[in-house]
């Protein structure tokens, strides 16, 4: 089984999925709540910084920075949105969907396989990766950002995997860094860096077969017990982040949404 | 040695940092910086018309900004970003750049990226230019000095990991930023540390040294802005060195940067793959003259370090990728081929039917009691006739550096199928850099003949 791990998620999130409608009402909560937070958070201290930085470096008008008049490439726009939605996922969804013009449906499917995808692999190495020090706002979201942002541009499952392991090798973020602007940085690098993944895999650039299951890929370096199985068992059939779901006030699985929180929605 | 108490790392090499003035640079080192540089620019340059360095500067043609910095080799300019991208990735590709032996850190990728990117930004003369290379090596180094062996022994790519932390110096220091300021540097960069071993024979290997210097200039132009982050990333508690390196000794880490430097163990490569091969390679060229025909080889043991296998142990590579990690290939090209230089990685050679019968007959043999640039390579012919080889210390190595000849005749095979003739401006060029007002001459020698110069 640990052999197929990361080409099973490039497989899941190259090719078509049914999602129920408890996942796409996941989706859509995570779209809502990314948005009405960079918006709100849009003229924060550390996002007008992100801006400042990213407008230095002079980049094409591709995609809206969220609450300013001001556009970005897709890969910025989703760093600076990032900063402002305390969230990875759905900025670097949306960065990429405004130039490549994705229809409503397309966008909440990126979603979908960034977030299921990104949960699995939190769960198939929680919880001493947390506990050796990895912020996993910083480590997991590289993989949810590329899974979902390589969807976006129509990534096969090739390119997906070599995305992947562009994506996984810069899977960082310290937990020195808490209570410093930096703590938000890691969302942000992640859905700047996962675009970025994306934008290179698409153009052929390779990278290793297995970067999360391999000797010295992730799984090894950033946890000392892995469990892939938790990445494999059901993936396509099974959606764990339909457990983070709201019923009556209470998610079914408040350690999953907890752990979702921390990656896609800080 | 001046350590700083162990709960003062980052800021003690931060104010190092902020405090380094040019004349702080003893002339031995200046001269070991310039050795470096002119080698990475040379080795970058031979590098320009790689896959992957097409492929980045594609991404940066859609999605990339102002074009303000140069690539080598090429006429095209790219943003901070991708431009420090595709300079420290070129440098790096083929293996054929610098290595500090005791870390195994290739520092001069991430620094001359680092320091082209930003050139546009900072406009610094010879003088600061040259020191920003140095200082962005020297970090990267010791860093790396104070977590090793257990860093790269885990598995991480220290050329990233310590890369990260190096560019941000050296960009902060360009910017002149404050002593605080360049803490809150190290400290984002410490957070935007990339590299694993798991990607080597991949193109993401080279991409860790172009990120590192990309990473490093980002961190450099927040901080600059005040953007906020640990004043003590490397040796706090689940910080950069406690995270990935146990055991490491960040608290001892020497932060007088005006001393003891690390830069003067640099050491450059004469065969463009993992540096652990190299004693073998050396001893095949030298076998080569003394066996009239390779197909009457019987059997080639090499007795070696058990790094060699361990790192480059792939017996019968496909590409000239796979070939850079295949110390088979090195020993079984030297023999055929007499030499061995990017021709011998090109694809094309790796697959032709001599090298490839000759790796079949080829074994490591890992042996405790052989060093690190030591070998014994025995060949056998099928009549029984014996030769055998005893490489004591690796040209290359720091008991054996390449000469400062060697080494134009090996920046000389790199840039001339690119740029004609070139190689004496490249030299020329970087030799006088430290009086240098400005760094035109530089970049003129590294782009075509009619790109504008800075």
């Amino acid at each position: 089984m640990a052999l197929v791990v990361t080409e099973a998620l490039a497989a899941f999130a190259a090719g078509p999925i049914s999602p129920s409608r408890t996942t796409l009402d996941v989706a859509r909560h995570l779209i809502e709540t990314s948005v009405a937070r960079a918006l709100a958070q849009s003229n924060g201290a550390s996002v007008k910084i992100a801006l400042e930085a990213a407008q230095t470096f002079g980049t094409p008008p591709q995609s809206k920075v969220l609450g300013h008049d001001v556009r970005l490439s897709a890969q910025w726009a989703a760093f600076v949105n990032a900063m402002a939605a305390h969230a990875a996922v759905v900025p670097a969804v949306l960065a990429l969907s405004e130039p490549a013009d994705v229809r409503g449906e397309e966008l909440l499917e990126a979603v979908i396989v960034g977030t299921e995808g990104g949960l699995r692999i939190a769960e198939s190495v929680a919880p001493d990766h947390t506990d050796r020090g990895w912020d996993t706002a910083g480590t997991i979201a590289h993989f949810s950002t590329v899974l979902a942002a390589g969807r976006i541009v129509g990534l096969d499952a090739v390119q997906m995997r070599n995305a992947l392991g562009i994506a996984a090798t810069q899977a960082a973020g310290l937990w020195a860094a808490f209570g410093t602007m930096t703590q938000t940085y890691h969302l942000a690098k992640a859905a700047a860096d996962g675009v970025e993944a994306a934008l290179l895999g698409q153009a052929g650039f390779t990278g290793p077969a297995q970067p999360i299951e391999g000797r010295r890929g992730f799984a090894a370096l950033l946890a000392r017990r892995f469990r892939p199985d938790e990445i494999t068992s059901g993936l396509g059939s099974q959606f764990k982040m339909d457990h983070t779901a709201v019923h009556d006030d209470a998610p079914r699985d408040a350690r999953l949404r907890d752990e979702l929180a921390r990656y896609a929605l800080a | 040695m001046t350590t700083a108490s162990a709960h003062a790392v980052t800021r003690g090499l931060a104010s190092a940092i902020a405090g380094f003035r040019p004349a702080d640079l003893p002339a031995p080192v200046a001269h070991e910086a310039k050795r470096s540089l002119f080698n990475i620019l040379a080795v970058a340059i031979g590098a320009s018309r790689h896959e992957g360095v097409e492929i980045i500067l594609r991404v940066a043609g859609h999605s990339g900004g102002t074009p303000t910095v140069p690539i080598a080799g090429r006429a095209e300019r790219a943003d901070a970003q991708y431009g420090s991208l595709a300079n420290g990735f070129a440098a790096h590709v083929d293996d054929y750049d610098d290595t500090h032996l005791v870390t195994v850190i290739h520092p001069s990728a991430a620094a001359m990226a680092t320091l082209l990117g930003m050139l546009a930004y900072t406009r610094p003369s010879g003088a600061r230019a040259l020191t920003a290379f140095a200082l962005g090596c020297e970090v990267q180094l010791r860093v790396g000095v104070a977590i090793s062996p257990a860093h790269y022994d885990h598995g991480w790519h220290i050329t990233g990991t310590c890369g990260v932390l190096g560019a941000a110096a050296a960009a902060a220091w360009l910017l002149e930023l404050d002593a605080d300021r360049t803490a809150q540097a190290l400290g984002i960069a410490a957070s935007s540390l990339l590299g694993h071993r798991e990607s080597f024979g991949s193109m993401v290997k080279a991409f860790h040294a172009g990120k590192a210097a990309a990473n490093g200039i980002l961190a450099a132009i927040l901080a600059q802005r005040g953007f906020t982050a640990p004043p003590d990333a490397l040796e706090a508690p689940h910080g950069f060195a406690d995270v990935t390196s146990i055991p490491h000794r960040i608290g001892e880490l020497d932060v007088d940067l005006r001393k003891n430097f690390e830069l003067l163990k640099n050491t450059y490569k004469p065969y463009p793959c993992g540096i652990v091969a190299h004693p073998a390679i050396d001893a095949a060229v030298a076998l080569s003259p003394r066996i009239a025909q390779p197909a009457a080889i019987e059997r080639v043991t090499v007795r070696c370090h058990p790094l060699v296998p361990e790192l480059m142990g792939n017996p019968d590579p496909h590409d000239g990728l796979q070939a850079r990690f295949s110390a088979i290939h090195g020993v079984a090209a030297g023999i055929c081929d007499g030499r061995v230089g990017l021709a011998q990685f090109s694809d094309e050679r790796v697959i032709r039917d001599d090298v490839r019968a000759l790796r079949a007959k080829t074994e490591l043999s890992p042996q405790s009691d052989v060093a690190r640039d030591e070998v014994r390579v025995e060949v056998r012919l099928s009549d029984g006739t014996r030769f055998e080889e005893h490489v004591e210390h690796a040209r290359g190595s720091l008991e054996r550096p390449l000469t400062d000849k060697e080494l134009f005749a090996k920046a000389q095979a790199l840039v001339d199928p690119i740029f004609p003739g070139r190689t004496a401006k490249l030299r020329e060029a970087v030799g006088t850099l430290a009086d240098a007002p400005e760094t035109a001459a530089l970049i003129e020698a590294i782009v075509p003949d009619g790109a504008r110069g800075h």
